[in-house]
C-alpha cells in the first residue's frame, strides 16, 4: 500500500475507535441517545457522563499516546538505542516525582506542569550522564542508568505519598497511569504542550535521520548535533511531563509503537514520526477502552494494559535487536 | 591553484598533543594519501581539515577561507566526509542515505526539491550505485557500501573529499575500485581528495601526493619518489624494506 493511502486509512481508523470508545464504558449509554446529544439534545445524565467525563479522556488517551510515542521514535534514534522511550529512560518516574511533590506542596496545575517538566529535563540528563561514567559506551549501560535512576525515584515517589497520608490509588495513580480523572481542563492544559513539543521534534527529524548514521557523519553534513539533542530531549521531556502530570505514568507506548510503525514504514523519520503519532494515539484509545470494559464497573488502569503489551514486547526487541549487541 | 593550506597547525586532545606543527599546501584536483602508523594522528588531521575539530594554534584554508569561520551548514557544502566507520543504517535505503548529502541545503521547512534529487540521483550515477536506490545499505557488500557513501558526499557538491580510511578492510578489488573511482573525481571534476591509507603500495600507485606522518609530525611529503624511501619508511614505522622499481613496489626485507 503506498503511505499516503495508508495515512489516510489510520486517520479514518483513528477516528472510527474515537467514535466506538465514547460509546463504550460503564455507563451503557444507547447510541440513539448519542446521535441526540450530538445534535445538542439528549439526556442531562448521559450527556455529562458522556462529553464532560467520556470523550475528554477518550481525546486525553489520544494525545498522550502520540505524544509519548513521537519522544520514544525521537528518544530512540537519537540515543541509537532501541530499547529507549521516556519511560525506561526514567523520564517518566521523574516528571512523576516532580508532579507529586508540586501536588503535595499545593502549586496548582501549572505549577505541576512545570515541576514535573523540570523533574523530566533534570531525570534525562542524569541518566545521560551517568551512562557516561559506566564501561563501554554500548546501549546497556544508559538502560541499567535509566533503570537505576528510575527505580529511585520512583521510591522516593511512593515514600512522599505515603507520608502525606496519600491513599494507595494515589501511588498506583503515578506508578500505573490513570485517565479516569481527566477532564477538559487537564485537557486544555496538556493538549497545547505536547503539540508544541510533538511538532518542534518533527522539525528536526531530517536532522535525527542523519544522527542516527552517525555522529561525526551527522556534522559534517552540516548538523550541529549537540544543539539537536539539546531540543530533542527538552520536547521530548516537556512533552513526557505535560502527559505524566494528569495521566501518570503510563509505560511501554513510547517503546513499542515506534518499532511496530518502522516495520511498516521504515526508519526515514520524516515518515516515521507521522505515522508513529496515529499509531500511538490510535493503540491508547484502544488501551483505555480495554481498561474501561475489562472488569467494569471498575477500572484498570492503563499502565497494566501497556505492560501487558509492553513487557513481552520488551524481550522481543532485547532477542532481535542487531545494536545492542 | 591549491585548494587546502595548511599552516602551522597544532592540536591537542585533552593533556595529550596530537598534531605539531603541521604545514601542507595540496592543489586542486590532487588526490592526497596520509600515511603513518596507528595513533600517529592522521584522523585528527582530516578533521582539522574538515572543521569539525577547533585547531588550538594555525589555520587551515580552504580555497582561500579559514574554514573555522565558515558557519556548520557551509562548511558541509565545500567538504564532504566519510569517516571510518560507519553504521549500517538501520534500515535506511541507499537512496535515503544519499540523499541525506543535500542536509546542507535544506532549509528547516523544507524538503527535497527537484534539484535535491537531481544532484542525489547524479552522485550515484557517478558512482555507478543508482541501480542500488533501493536496497538497503546495510545488505550491501563493503565495496558497495563505500560507493554509496561516496555518492553521499558527493551530493553535497563538495569541492574537498576526506576519506578516513576508505579501503582499510575491503578486498583488492573493490580496493582499486573505489580508489580508481577517486581518482576519476579528481580528474573529471576537479575534486580535491585526501585519503587515511594503509596500503603504501596502493597509494603510491594512485595518487599524485602523498603525506608521511609519526607521531603527529609530517615528516615527509611530496611524489611518490621523494616520500617513499627506505630510510622514510624506516624511520616511520621501524621497518627495513626494499623497494623496487620501476613500480616502486614496497616488499618487507
Amino acid at each position: 500500500m503506498k503511505k499516503p493511502a495508508a495515512f489516510a486509512l489510520l486517520i479514518v481508523l483513528l477516528i472510527i475507535l474515537l467514535a466506538a470508545a465514547s460509546v463504550v464504558g460503564s455507563v451503557k449509554i444507547p447510541p440513539g441517545e448519542i446521535m441526540s446529544i450530538i445534535r445538542g439534545g439528549g439526556d442531562d445524565t448521559y450527556r455529562r457522563v458522556l462529553l464532560g467525563i467520556r470523550v475528554p479522556r477518550i481525546v486525553q488517551a489520544a494525545v498522550v499516546g502520540m505524544g509519548l510515542s513521537v519522544s520514544g521514535a525521537f528518544l530512540q534514534g537519537l540515543l541509537g538505542n532501541p530499547l529507549a522511550d521516556p519511560y525506561i529512560l526514567g523520564i517518566s518516574s521523574g516528571a512523576a516525582l516532580g508532579a507529586a511533590v508540586s501536588i503535595v506542596l499545593g502549586l496548582g496545575t501549572l505549577g505541576t506542569q512545570a515541576f514535573a517538566f523540570i523533574a523530566a529535563l533534570a531525570t534525562i540528563y542524569l541518566v545521560i550522564s551517568l551512562s557516561r561514567l559506566g564501561p563501554g559506551t554500548g546501549g546497556t549501560t544508559l538502560l541499567l542508568s535509566g533503570i537505576a535512576v528510575s527505580t529511585f525515584l520512583s521510591a522516593i515517589l511512593s515514600f512522599i505519598m505515603l507520608i502525606s497520608h496519600q491513599q494507595m490509588s494515589g501511588i498506583v495513580f503515578w506508578m500505573m497511569g490513570d485517565f479516569s480523572l481527566i477532564s477538559w481542563n487537564e485537557v486544555f492544559v496538556t493538549l497545547p504542550a505536547i503539540l508544541v513539543g510533538t511538532l518542534i521534534m518533527y522539525l528536526y527529524s531530517k536532522e535525527l535521520n542523519a544522527i542516527i548514521m552517525g555522529r561525526e557523519t551527522a556534522e559534517h553534513l552540516g548538523v550541529n548535533t549537540e544543539k539537536v539533542f539539546g531540543i530533542i530531549l527538552a520536547c521530548g521531556s516537556l512533552v513526557t511531563a505535560a502527559a505524566v502530570a494528569v495521566s501518570g505514568i503510563v509505560g511501554f507506548v513510547g517503546l513499542m509503537v515506534p518499532h511496530i510503525t518502522r516495520m511498516f514504514v521504515g526508519p526515514d523519520n520524516r515518515v516515521l514520526v507521522p505515522f508513529s503519532a496515529l499509531t500511538g494515539a490510535i493503540f491508547l484509545v484502544f488501551a483505555d477502552a480495554l481498561s474501561r470494559t475489562l472488569i467494569q464497573p471498575a477500572e484498570i488502569p492503563i499502565g497494566i494494559i501497556t505492560a501487558v503489551f509492553g513487557g513481552p514486547f520488551f524481550l522481543y526487541i532485547l532477542k532481535t535487536s542487531k545494536t545492542l549487541k | 591553484m591549491e585548494a587546502i593550506r595548511i599552516s602551522d597547525l597544532y592540536y591537542d586532545y585533552p593533556g595529550k598533543p596530537v598534531l605539531k606543527d603541521i604545514n601542507l599546501t595540496l592543489s586542486a584536483g590532487s588526490f592526497t594519501a596520509v600515511l603513518g602508523p596507528n595513533g600517529c594522528g592522521k584522523t585528527t588531521l582530516l578533521k582539522n581539515i574538515s572543521g569539525y575539530l577547533k585547531p588550538g594554534r594555525g589555520q587551515v584554508l580552504v580555497l582561500d577561507t579559514p574554514i573555522r569561520q565558515l558557519a556548520q551548514r557551509d562548511r558541509a557544502r565545500i567538504v564532504g566526509y566519510i569517516p571510518q566507520n560507519t553504521s549500517p543504517g538501520f534500515g535506511f535505503t541507499c537512496r535515503d542515505v544519499v540523499g541525506m548529502g543535500r542536509l546542507p541545503y535544506l532549509g528547516r521547512f523544507q524538503w527535497e526539491t527537484r534539484e535535491d534529487r537531481e544532484a542525489v540521483q547524479g552522485a550515484m550515477e557517478q558512482t555507478g550505485t543508482w541501480h542500488l536506490r533501493n536496497r538497503l545499505l546495510g545488505a550491501l557488500s563493503g565495496g558497495e557500501m563505500q560507493r554509496v557513501l561516496v555518492a553521499r558526499a558527493l551530493a553535497q557538491q563538495p569541492k574537498i573529499l576526506l576519506m578516513d580510511e576508505p579501503v582499510s578492510h575491503l578486498d583488492i578489488k573493490y580496493q582499486m575500485e573505489i580508489i580508481n573511482l577517486t581518482r576519476q573525481l579528481c580528474d573529471t571534476i576537479g575534486i580535491t581528495a585526501v585519503a587515511v591509507m594503509h596500503d603504501i603500495n596502493l597509494a603510491s600507485r594512485y595518487c599524485s601526493q602523498m603525506v608521511l606522518m609519526k607521531e603527529g609530525k609530517v615528516v615527509s611529503t611530496g611524489s611518490a619518489s621523494t616520500v617513499i624511501t627506505v630510510e622514510n619508511l624506516r624511520n616511520v614505522f621501524g621497518i627495513k624494506v626494499d623497494i623496487i622499481m620501476p613500480h616502486r613496489l614496497v616488499v618487507p626485507r
